[in-house]
């Protein structure tokens, strides 16, 4: 089967479940992702934006286009869209193909999805594409760990998680986002060097 | 309530529940000191598992998952190691002490984690 329908059935089914097994990550991770997200500001395109539990994080007033793979995460995201302070749409797309048009957006967010798409680098390559020059990737994502005390149980559960919902625990995503050609300039800890916070600059030419 | 305080919790209970646990389920087994300290490993690992997923959810993933991997077998082993030499709350507290070892370290590998966050936001 295609992984990225398979992915895509993955999130549909999780869709119900998704707000119950983040809601402790959500009440972790919210007041850091409220500094973090400060630096948003022109017009935004948000990858993998689920049932947009961060939204609640991002500063008022902004211009954001949210993809997601999976329509249902969208249909349950709807509230939280239309109740943010600001101007946000909302479209079911694949991050590895999306159909905008070269340097469309100032920046690009993704809120764990680096984990969780099938090809990371094909994914950052096609947000450079559709980033303007300068343009800024602002990622919270969890990472492989450095620390091989921390890193050696995200390998035992690799396998597990790879097969329930298709994330991987123990990808490099800081080396991803310089493959893709990104200058990645903030690499910043949340937690034990395993969820992390990246902002890296699409280069000018 | 404060989640370092959680955290905290989650570490000591969850050691001393799964210390008690094997020792509770293995009693009376009998076996050599060592295939009790093998089955009380495993069967620590297998009683982590319940608890990861009742846990995560409210607590968060990475925070719940970690330490329990670090609890689970060492919990399960001192527990099956204890039958017959110590009472019940001995094998419990001895198995909370771990959980302590392991809250600690992790709150220590975080501290200095956090201590570098600020310096290594601009590469």
């Amino acid at each position: 089967m295609n992984q990225t329908i398979k992915m895509k059935g993955n999130f549909d089914g999780a869709a119900k479940l998704f707000d119950f097994i983040r809601s402790g990550d959500s009440r972790r991770w919210g007041t850091i992702q409220k500094r973090f997200f400060s630096q948003l500001q022109g017009k935004i395109l948000y990858v993998g934006i689920g049932t947009g539990q961060e939204i609640v994080n991002f500063p008022p007033g902004l211009d954001i286009v949210a993809i997601d793979i999976s329509a249902e995460m969208l249909k349950r995201a709807q509230e939280r869209i239309s109740n943010y302070p600001g101007n946000m749409t909302s479209l079911i797309m694949d991050a590895h193909n999306t159909t905008f048009e070269d340097d469309t957006f100032d920046m690009v967010l993704t809120v764990c999805v680096l984990c969780t798409v099938e090809k990371p680098v094909e994914v950052l390559e096609e947000l450079k594409r559709v980033l303007k020059p300068g343009g800024k990737l602002v990622s919270f994502e969890h990472v492989q760990s450095q620390n091989p005390l921390f890193a050696w149980p995200l390998y035992l559960m690799n396998f597990l998680s790879l097969k329930l919902t298709g994330t991987s625990l123990i990808r490099d995503t800081a080396k991803n986002i310089r493959l893709a050609g990104f200058d990645l300039f903030t690499d910043a800890n949340v937690y034990l060097d395993i969820v992390k916070m990246f902002t890296s600059r699409k280069p000018e030419n | 309530m404060n989640l370092k305080i959680i955290d905290f919790l989650i570490s000591v209970l969850s050691a001393a529940l799964i210390a008690f646990a094997t020792s509770q389920i293995l009693v009376g087994s009998g076996g050599s000191p060592l295939l009790m300290m093998i089955a009380g490993g495993l069967l620590g690992m297998a009683l982590s598992i319940p608890l990861m997923i009742v846990l995560v959810p409210p607590f968060g993933a990475f925070e719940v998952m970690i330490a329990l991997h670090w609890i689970g077998m060492p919990a399960g082993m001192i527990g099956a190691m204890m039958i017959g030499y110590a009472p019940n709350y001995c094998i419990a507290v001895s198995g909370a002490a771990w959980g302590l070892f392991v809250w600690g370290l992790i709150e220590y590998f975080n501290r200095r984690y956090e201590a570098g966050r600020y310096e290594s936001e601009v590469l």
